[in-house]
């Protein structure tokens, strides 16, 4: 006759095995959560273009913004992600990044001929070039993710950070960045040949700008 | 018994549901921008080169011993980097004028890099792989990679010849704009 093996499940026991079942999906899962430094390879830096360049950067705009952004998940746009939405839990995911930016004008000399400059005795008429954007920058280094749930692609990344760029290039037509790197751009060219023995210093352009030096002792 | 275990059970299911991160959904996605600081500064800087350069970042994360599994990631950027002189320091007394020879020596500081620029837009996941009991990477773990990539590309400006090749065209751009004015010799040292 065969003997039948009786084992008893206790609530305690149940617990127990639930718990360290949550224990174990946290640790080998938790990557996002445990903070660990991750190094990177040392890879070489390959050079693919070189150009040589003639820009006068005379002005640069600063800015610090908060982007965030929200969609919804798998389990907010289900019923039960609705019902836990009405009890005021917030179900969707979030990424908020905290992000610097700059952006960079002034004026490309190379887009400068032989005729935008003129030398007669100690008058200089110069011609110079329209002013204009010459980076917008927003590195990695410049901003941090400060909160983020879900899951969140490299490109949902990137098109975050692209709407920082736009930000940004809103900001400095906003406050006239060109035309702050135009009158940049004149003092320093003025400050040029004053230095070197000019006395008058015309700049021909929409507006006629004239500058006049004070004279090299 | 079995009444208490559903018990146990289901709460342990309702603080699952409710406290679990989605799994990426894309039916709504709203968006906001906050400023925070705003500033203009006013400089001089004279951009003479531009190099183009890529790299490949790379990380496998094996994980700690009691994680199951593996995570590799493979992204490739460019970035741009420009180099030249800082005309901040530059004054009237670094143009030393010679009028019965006319001849002009001009004294210019020697190029330094300028800006370093690592678009979003051409930084690239070229390949991720996550083994099933790990977790993907995260918005946050992917920028701290870029963040080291963007360290070594900034630390290997010395050896990619950036700088010198500022300087030579630094000297180019000085004797050109002083030789346009009129001075039969130029000459051009750095600081």
């Amino acid at each position: 006759m065969e003997k039948k093996i009786v084992v008893k499940i206790t609530p305690a026991a149940v617990l127990l095995a639930v718990l360290i079942l949550l224990a174990a999906l946290f640790l080998t899962r938790g990557d996002g959560r445990v903070k660990r430094s991750l190094t990177i390879d040392d890879t070489p830096v390959i050079i693919t273009k070189i150009r040589s360049l003639g820009e006068l950067t005379t002005a640069c705009y600063y800015d610090e913004m908060v982007l965030s952004r929200t969609k919804e998940n798998a389990f907010s746009s289900s019923a039960l992600g609705s019902l836990a939405e009405g009890l005021g839990k917030d179900v969707d995911d979030h990424l908020v990044l905290i992000a610097k930016g700059t952006v960079r004008a002034g004026l490309d000399l190379m887009d400068m001929t032989e005729e935008d400059i003129r030398f007669v005795g100690d008058t200089a008429w110069i011609r110079l070039p329209a002013p204009q954007y010459l980076d917008v920058i927003v590195n990695p280094s410049d901003f941090e993710v400060f909160a983020e749930t879900g899951r969140w692609t490299h490109e949902e990344v990137t098109g975050l950070l692209e709407t920082a760029r736009t930000r940004l290039l809103m900001g400095a037509d906003h406050y006239g960045l060109k035309s702050k790197a135009y009158a940049g751009a004149m003092d320093a060219v003025t400050e040029l040949l004053a230095a070197s023995g000019y006395t008058h210093i015309h700049f021909d352009h929409p507006g006629s700008y004239i500058r006049m030096p004070v004279p090299r002792e | 018994m079995r009444k208490m275990l559903h018990t146990v059970f289901l709460a342990l299911l309702g603080v699952i549901l409710l406290t679990a991160p989605g799994c990426g959904g894309h039916s709504a996605v709203e968006e906001t921008v906050q400023r925070e600081i705003e500033a203009i500064t006013a400089m001089k800087q004279l951009s003479l080169v531009e190099y183009r350069v890529s790299k490949i970042i790379k990380a496998d994360d094996e994980g700690a011993w009691y994680k199951l599994g593996d995570r590799k990631i493979l992204l490739s950027c460019t970035a741009y980097l420009k180099a030249g002189i800082d005309l901040a320091t530059f004054g009237p007394d670094d143009v030393d004028i010679d009028w019965t020879g006319n001849r002009v020596t001009v004294t210019i500081p020697h190029a330094t890099l300028l800006s370093l620029d690592m678009p979003a837009s051409e930084i690239r996941e070229e390949y991720d792989h996550v083994t099933m009991f790990r977790h993907s990477f995260s918005a946050e773990e992917r920028n701290a990679l870029l963040r080291q990539g963007e360290k070594q590309i900034r630390s290997s400006v010395p050896s990619l010849g950036i700088l010198e090749k500022a300087d030579e065209n630094a000297r180019r751009f000085f004797a050109s704009v002083f030789g346009k004015m009129g001075f039969e010799t130029v000459e051009v040292v750095f600081r």
